[in-house]
């Protein structure tokens, strides 16, 4: 740059200088604020949603794992059959913990909602991952079809298992109350209505029950009452026909 | 001692408003300045720089403080400006143009041909504000960013998306051009 240089800036810069209008002024500012304050929300709406979905779904599988020890624990006493009178079992949880009439032979559990959607969601994974026992109710022979029973099939004896249904069904999503209430409504299983898939699957529960009808028959009613519990324990929401219920129930 | 743009410039795009507006009152005369004598009419020249600021505005968050924030902005004016002479038809060729017989496509008037202007303005100022108005698209731009903006060659070279000869080549046309205009006084 040389003087001559630095001379002409200086004149130039001594020209009148133009200044943009007052109202642009203020609506730049105002674009200005407007885009900074619209930041926040934008910014955080999605990590707040993202948080509050992350601590509920904690909040349910801490729920869910707090459960799970009780199930099938010493002295679990929830389940939908009614105890036989001389049934063992610790005290009764249910409202039915004397045999119910034969026109409504099941009783809702007595737990609160909590308790029943994790038994809803631990039934299938316990069953299709882990093997029978050996001193389970069903019989080596008949674990593998109820194992390879899919989920769909399981739904499908709804009339029979209502809370084998999956977990993403609304039925399986209900609060108690209203489990209850359609376990009550709940019309007797269809003997010919169900899928013959849904059918196979039940077998091996049903087999078992006839096992334990003809111990009834036979006068051995201690290796029945045994037999139940055990049934009652491996499978609290199984709901046994009215006319099979009458058969393996202790008679008074 | 002043907050430098940068750290200005950085502060708003963590959501400080009162940052941009001092940014905004630093810059905002010669900005109006480069652009008013860019284009042909006020009405042009204030759309163009309120689009400017608006880009500024809306590039906030890609602003690297690693370039000097008036060089940041008088890029975002460059590229402007190149629109608005595309739309008006006038070629880039001139953007190009590295010597000073290259013609000037429809020269813009600038503001010295506004009568309020001619009243208060020496014969000087008007011969250089016409001088200005004639020289080339991209030797006004490389006058206007440095008597403006106050960038260097580099940073001119740098905004207008150039290498530092054609800017250096450009502001010295522009120099020369505009002392021979006021000379003559």
């Amino acid at each position: 740059m040389t003087e001559r240089d630095d001379e002409l800036l200086r004149r130039y810069r001594a020209m009148p200088k133009e200044a943009p209008p007052a109202s642009l002024d203020a609506s730049i500012l105002a674009a200005s604020r407007r885009a900074v304050s619209r930041r926040p929300a934008s910014r955080w709406a999605m990590p707040i949603s993202i948080a509050a979905v992350l601590v509920l779904a904690l909040g349910v599988v801490i729920e869910v794992q707090r459960e799970a020890p009780d199930e099938g624990g010493p002295g679990a006493p929830a389940t939908n059959v009614p105890a036989p009178a001389s049934a063992p079992a610790g005290p009764p949880a249910v409202e039915g913990a004397t045999p119910a009439p034969a026109s409504r032979p099941f009783t809702a559990p007595a737990r609160p909602a909590p308790r029943a959607k994790a038994r809803i969601d631990l039934a299938p994974s316990r069953e299709s991952a882990r093997p029978e026992p050996a001193d389970a109710m069903t019989s080596p022979g008949e674990a593998p079809s109820r194992a390879q029973a899919p989920p769909a099939a399981e739904a499908k004896q709804a009339p029979f298992r209502a809370d084998d249904a999956s977990p993403s069904t609304p039925a399986a999503r209900a609060p108690a109350p209203s489990m209850q209430s359609a376990r009550v409504a709940a019309p007797p299983p269809p003997a010919a209505g169900a899928s013959s898939g849904a059918a196979r699957a039940a077998d091996p529960l049903e087999k078992e029950l006839e096992r334990i009808a003809r111990l009834r028959d036979e006068g051995r009613d201690d290796e029945a009452d045994t037999a139940l519990e055990r049934f009652r324990r491996e499978h609290p929401d199984y709901r046994i026909a009215p006319p099979l219920w009458d058969r393996v129930r202790r008679k008074p | 001692m002043p907050v430098p743009d940068e750290e200005l410039m950085q502060a708003y795009a963590r959501g400080d408003a009162a940052a941009f507006e001092t940014l905004y009152g630093r810059h905002k005369g010669a900005l109006f300045g480069l652009v008013l004598r860019s284009v042909r009419t006020r009405g042009e020249a204030e759309e163009i720089f309120q689009e400017i600021w608006m880009r500024a505005i809306e590039a906030r968050a890609r602003y690297v403080p690693s370039a000097k924030f008036s060089t940041w902005l008088y890029t975002i004016a460059h590229r402007r400006l190149i629109d608005h002479w595309r739309a008006r038809g006038l070629t880039l060729v001139s953007l190009d143009a590295q010597d000073d017989d290259t013609p000037v496509l429809d020269p813009p008037a600038g503001p010295s041909a506004e009568p309020h202007e001619l009243l208060v303005a020496t014969r000087v100022r008007d011969r250089l504000a016409a001088a200005l108005a004639a020289l080339p698209v991209a030797q006004r731009e490389a006058f206007l960013l440095h008597a403006e903006g106050d960038l260097t060659v580099a940073q001119i070279a740098e905004a207008t998306g150039t290498h530092e000869e054609a800017a250096k080549s450009r502001l010295r046309y522009a120099l020369a051009r505009l002392k021979e205009a006021a000379a003559d006084d």
